[in-house]
């Protein structure tokens, strides 16, 4: 069934991607354009997910209930860590995201807590210092 | 310039101290990688490439940064296949079939010592190999034209993990979509912007350090939090490191033949594209147990198994560099990674690469001895030291290698739609992995795209819409008949390691 749905997938993607590629065109008279390319690629694509189509292998084992929710959780942590880094500033939102991170990879809460407060300072002098990365400071800003 | 004096300037430019300490850094850094449970080498310098860019190294430094991380990756990953009897990558399976073994007859240190010493002579013997073999691949290549480069690029992509994976659909499948992201971006001959839906920061086309560091360190999270129990720290046990020297040196002197008969095959088959180590450690091994396992003792903890595997997979290594700096034609996961990091300098490897930056390629070259000598020695004494790193708790360790991750890869230009790409990457590479559509083949698509589309455009618009013009040039034909009789070795090769295997 993955197989199938990825295959039919990618056969509505190539077929997406063929069309709109069909439409460029240089204003030159050039014997391959720009749409040459992904006229030349669609073609194999959607035949290749075809085929995952008619022949699929079979399934792999997907994730369920609690570990779905934890790559659920882990995504959603990072975006809001991407979202809040400079407006919150480094040291803030490294320190709640490494604590979320311990919780959601399962280590215990102390240990999460203790990779918090001191992870999120180690990496701040490595970035800031050793590697001369500009940090988002945020509400430290003064 | 001639091979030697060539090599002399490498070694001045790899000699230079503050590139000796980088070569160090790297080693050392890499083999702790390596060690650290979860993290294979493909993962490691995926993760390092951003701290590349954050030092501000020049060219030549951040390649003998890379390299030598990539080999230290090699090192390190070891470490867990023999003495936990978990392979950190697909190229590592085979030293856990007598790496753990003997680990488990208490000479854990012992096999750990023979496969550095196998992996510093298989390395060497790579090195050394393109050192010959690439200044005149790449004399030849640079008669090379548009229609002979499209042939190459073909080439890559039919037998990219040798087409002897097992879903060659897939593989292709990736290949063709690593080709449309290429596509993304300002066409480079027009300038017509294709699917960039008005996205501004399209236009530049998908940054590929984005796409690695998401689809290795973002999709690594998420497989790991599918493991029974993330959080499970396990402590091997080690016997102390005086006595197992002794023991080493003795075992050793069986695994001379190994070790050689391994450094040849690991070397051919990474010259090979496509080819890689995961195939060259695997055939070092059945070649190895065919030839010397007249007592049955493979698979029971050999020494000579543990060699085999684990100096082929390091030949192989290097003998990927071949096609890469000649060509441009990455033939293992490593070097495609390599090959993002130059195309992010604006460096293209190829012929003219040797005729107008030989500092760069030489200094590699020179920095590849230097680093597999500086890894046999530090690896030895302090094997002890890099199996503490296995005890790291991968539950504290992936949540800081994501912070790395996303950091490094805003640092890198300084945008944040680079940080959600790269989740979003992340995720899809999660998704392809469980349906075993492979990675790399589709990094190879985004990475050789655009340099396809070039060659293919530039062939046919100047025979004025001829397509035969890529087929009527003599290295063009013959790239596709040799094409044609690697992928047939490679069914051929993978069917007889399969009946060897079954044999016994």
């Amino acid at each position: 069934m993955t197989d199938r749905l990825l295959g039919l997938f990618v056969c509505l993607m190539a077929i997406a991607y063929g069309w709109v590629g069909y439409g460029y065109t240089a204003g030159f008279t050039d014997p391959v354009g720009p749409s040459f390319m992904p006229m030349l690629i669609s073609v194999p694509m959607f035949f290749f997910s075809f085929y995952l189509v008619v022949r699929p292998e079979p399934n792999p084992a997907w994730a369920s209930g609690g570990v779905l929710l934890r790559q659920a959780f882990s995504v959603g942590a990072l975006i809001a860590y991407a979202i809040a880094l400079s407006p919150v500033g480094f040291l803030i939102s490294t320190a709640i995201v490494l604590i979320a991170g311990g919780l959601i990879s399962g280590a215990t809460p102390k240990k999460s807590l203790l990779l918090g407060l001191i992870g999120s300072p180690v990496m701040y002098v490595l970035f800031n210092y050793l590697l001369a990365l500009p940090l988002p400071k945020g509400i430290f800003s003064f | 310039m001639d091979t030697l004096s060539a090599l002399a300037l490498g070694f001045e430019v790899a000699l230079r101290p503050e590139n000796l300490l980088i070569a160090l850094i790297g080693s050392f850094l890499g083999t702790v990688i390596g060690a650290l449970p979860g993290i294979g080498p493909v993962n490691g310098i995926a993760i390092m490439i951003p701290v590349c860019f954050a030092l501000g190294l020049d060219p030549v430094s951040s390649l003998i940064m890379l390299c030598s991380i990539y080999y230290g990756c090699m090192y390190g990953g070891r470490i867990a296949s023999i003495t936990l009897g978990i392979p950190g990558d697909e190229a590592a399976v085979m030293a856990t079939l007598d790496g753990f073994p003997m680990a488990q007859k208490g000479k854990a240190t012992v096999a750990l010592i023979i496969s550095g010493v196998g992996s510093f002579f298989g390395g060497t013997v790579a090195t050394i190999g393109l050192t010959l073999f690439a200044p005149a691949l790449a004399s030849l290549a640079i008669y090379f034209g548009p229609s002979e480069y499209v042939a190459l690029f073909i080439m890559a992509f039919l037998t990219v993990g040798g087409v002897a994976t097992k879903h060659p659909t897939k593989t292709l499948l990736a290949v063709t979509f690593g080709l449309a992201l290429s596509t993304i971006g300002a066409d480079s001959q027009s300038g017509i912007p294709r699917y960039t839906f008005d996205i501004l920061k399209l236009y530049d086309g998908i940054n590929y350090i984005v796409v690695i560091v998401g689809a290795y360190a973002i999709g690594e999270y998420l497989s790991f939090l599918e493991e029974k129990d993330p959080g499970a720290v396990v402590r091997p046990k080690m016997e102390p490191l005086k006595s197992s020297y002794r023991n080493a040196w003795n075992d050793l002197q069986r695994c001379w033949g190994a070790i050689l008969r391994s450094s040849g095959i690991g070397f051919i088959i990474g010259i090979l594209p496509g080819a890689g180590p995961t195939l060259a450690s695997y055939l070092g091994y059945v070649t190895e147990k065919k030839i010397s396992d007249k007592d049955g003792t493979f698979g029971t903890g050999d020494p000579r198994g543990v060699a085999a595997p684990e100096t082929a997979d390091n030949a192989a290594a290097g003998g990927a560099m071949v096609p890469m700096l000649t060509l441009g034609i990455p033939g293992s996961g490593g070097t495609a990674i390599m090959l993002a990091m130059l195309m992010s300098l604006n460096i293209t490897p190829g012929p003219l690469l040797f005729e107008r930056q030989p500092e760069i390629v030489w200094g590699l070259i020179a920095a590849l001895y230097i680093s597999n000598v500086m890894l046999v020695v530090m690896n030895i004494p302090l094997v002890g030291f890099f199996v503490k790193m296995l005890q790291v708790p991968p539950s504290l360790l992936m949540p800081v290698v994501m912070v790395f991750a996303i950091v490094g890869v805003y640092s890198i230009n300084n945008v944040e739609i680079d940080i959600f790409l790269m989740i979003a990457f992340g995720v899809v590479g999660h998704i392809l992995r469980k349906a075993k559509v492979p990675i790399i083949p589709i990094i190879l698509g985004l990475l050789l795209g655009d340099e396809l589309e070039n060659a293919l455009r530039r062939a046919i618009a100047a025979s004025g819409g001829d397509w035969t013009v890529l087929f009527d040039k003599p290295i063009a034909v013959g790239i596709y008949a040799f094409t044609l009789v690697a992928i047939l070795a490679s069914i051929w090769l993978q069917r007889r390691g399969k009946r060897m295997e079954g044999a016994t």
